[in-house]
């Protein structure tokens, strides 16, 4: 059991710090789009997600925005509430969708976490700015649309790791195995 | 079952992308005598925008009094020669224009004045004010000089002062536009050269709306052409006097009496000589010209509105 | 497999469909490339109107406020771009230059972003 605790504190640790790694290295990747992003956190949050559950999920998310934010210098900024706001709604998206339609695989959960993500991030540009973020918007959607398939296939293949199994639940267990 | 949601969402999405495009309105901007000429078909089908631009380019060249073209004898060609110079009949056919318009308005519009346009345009760009004697000079090189024609579309320069055309070409070239189109059965076109020459057609059988800039208020117009002058183009101000680019020939001043004219009528050439014209002179002059050659008019002074033709509906 | 991943399918497609759709909305409609009013909204969120129909052939340079350093941008007719912007990813930079409407140049680093729009519900010129 404490072993099992200890194993499930590391890896909760060893997730958040990545999330905050992969987020602050996606930064670096420029798309000509203001705002677009590639996303790589996001598997980590969907990993914590399925392995554990919404709130550590939810703990790392935050944890990782805060962290990065600070990090890059650029905490309480514009970038930084538009991350924020698109990643708890994010969330509570992919948990609302994978507790309601427990068929749909984590490809599809990804996929609407990633328009949530993304519109949750317009929607502060525009309340920060105005209008004119409002005609990126669907090619930002066709993009997060694109990148959420492929979080989604990364993470289903993560999670069939090793290293998480003594953490999957039964229910999680099928969908992994899909 | 969901094949057929899908190719239901395929037909509406070709739906969707043929009903696009329904109004065809075509706009090019090209670059002739050191300003834009944009134009604007609505919903004409069959518009040779190259020959169009064919024309005007032509014109561009001959009217040039700076730059030489290799084969072709322009203005700039005659203002370099002591000699008779033989021109394209188009040239020529401008020239004479010009002339006729230098009686036409009592020597106020003045072909020879390139020199002193030059002198003018040099002191906007540097913003200084120009040498009083070389004015003087210059007004006198233009009294001594004369333009000679003869058979064969031969035109000479007798004396010191230059061609410039400026005060002629937009009008000039938009009115030979206007003819073309009008043998094509285009109807529906605004052709703006610089914004101080501009030939309407109509906007899908309605009217142009034309705003007057610093006034506040427009106009509608359609089937007509449009020539403006104002100080506001190119101009550089001292001791709060505003100097533009528009030179009495008599005086050699660049101080006009009004700060915009606006010209309707709907001969594009008279209306391109008229505006520029007009900022020489008085209202009151100003008034009576335009009665006599059913001119409608509109002078602005000191962002104001002093007169406008009776007929001129103004909106906010 | 497919039969597995169903019922993502067609929750993707729908997805995808949909904002494919809403892309061809915007990119092909509200196209106009004639008469624009550019109207510049600094980091202050003051306005700045220009009339890109009177600009002439050669660039023009103006600085605009920008919320960490100023931005120049570069005007001319019917036509305009950011030259210079200090945001890191470049975005507005590399836009280049816009002469349509509906096509905004937005620099979220400096919170400035430009709008064209076409004098059309206005005038068709203004002299």
């Amino acid at each position: 059991m404490r072993k099992n605790l200890i194993k499930k504190i590391s890896l909760i640790s060893i997730l958040a710090a990545l999330a905050i790694i992969l987020s602050i290295v996606e930064s670096f990747i420029p798309l000509g789009i203001p705002g677009v992003k590639l996303g790589l956190a996001n598997v980590v949050i969907i990993i914590a997600l399925y392995i554990f559950n919404f709130w550590y999920a939810l703990g790392i998310a935050l944890v990782r925005v805060f962290v990065s934010t600070l990090l890059l210098g650029t905490i309480f900024q514009m970038g930084f509430f538009m991350s924020l706001t698109g990643s708890i709604l994010s969330l509570l998206a992919m948990f609302l969708l994978k507790t309601i339609f427990k068929k749909l695989s984590v490809v599809g959960v990804s996929t609407v976490g990633s328009v949530f993500h993304v519109s949750g991030q317009i929607l502060i540009a525009i309340l920060y700015m105005g209008n004119a973020m409002v005609y990126y918007y669907p090619l930002i959607l066709v993009c997060s649309i694109v990148t959420g398939v492929l979080t989604g296939f990364v993470s289903l293949y993560v999670m069939k790791l090793k290293v998480f199994k003594s953490f999957n639940s039964t229910e999680n267990k099928e969908e992994i195995q899909k | 079952m969901y094949s057929k949601q899908r190719i239901l969402m395929s037909f509406l999405l070709t739906l969707f992308l043929t009903s696009c495009g329904s109004s065809n309105n075509i706009s090019k901007t090209i670059y002739p005598f050191s300003t834009y000429l944009t134009m604007n078909f609505y919903n004409e089908g069959d518009v040779d925008i190259d020959e169009i631009t064919n024309i005007v380019d032509e014109y561009d060249k001959l009217c040039d009094p700076y730059n030489s073209y290799e084969g072709i004898n322009n203005l700039y060609t005659i203002n370099n020669s002591s000699d008779f110079v033989k021109v394209d009949a188009k040239l020529y056919d401008i020239l004479k224009m010009g002339i006729d318009a230098q009686a036409k308005t009592n020597g106020y519009f003045n072909p020879l004045i390139g020199n002193l346009s030059l002198t003018w345009k040099e002191a906007i760009e540097n913003k200084t004010l120009p040498n009083e004697d070389v004015i003087s000079k210059e007004i006198l090189e233009i009294n001594n000089s004369s333009l000679e024609f003869k058979d064969d579309y031969m035109v000479k320069i007798n004396g010191d002062a230059n061609l410039d055309l400026g005060g002629i070409t937009k009008g000039y070239v938009l009115s030979i536009l206007k003819d073309y189109l009008a043998t094509k059965n285009i109807t529906k076109y605004l052709i703006n050269g610089g914004n101080s020459s501009i030939i309407l057609g109509n906007k899908n059988g309605e009217d142009f709306k034309i705003g007057i800039n610093n006034v506040g208020a427009g106009f509608k117009a359609k089937e007509t052409s449009i020539g403006t002058s104002s100080v506001d183009e190119q101009y550089f101000e001292v001791d709060g006097v505003t100097y533009s680019h528009i030179i009495n020939p008599f005086t050699g001043s660049a101080v006009s009496k009004h700060e915009t004219v606006v010209v309707i009528n709907d001969n594009a050439t008279l209306m391109d000589i008229y505006s520029t014209v007009f900022m020489m002179l008085d209202t009151e002059e100003i008034i009576k010209i335009a009665e006599k050659n059913s001119f409608k008019v509109i002078v602005i002074d000191n962002k104001q509105i002093t007169y406008k033709d009776s007929e001129i509906e103004l909106y906010v | 497999m497919f039969k597995k991943y169903k019922r993502d399918i067609i929750l993707i497609s729908s997805l995808l469909i949909i904002s494919l759709l809403a892309c061809l909305v915007y990119f092909n409609f509200n196209g106009s490339s004639t008469n624009l009013v550019a109207n510049i909204t600094d980091s202050n969120n003051v306005v700045t109107q220009i009339d890109l129909e009177k600009e002439t052939d050669t660039e023009r340079e103006i600085t605009v406020d920008g919320l960490h350093e100023d931005l120049k941008v570069g005007v001319k007719h019917n036509a305009i771009r950011v030259i210079y912007s200090s945001c890191p990813h470049q975005d507005c930079v590399k836009m280049g230059t816009v002469s349509i409407t509906n096509k905004p140049i937005v620099c979220l680093y400096n919170k400035v972003y430009i709008v064209l729009i076409s004098n059309a519900d206005g005038n068709d010129i203004n002299i």
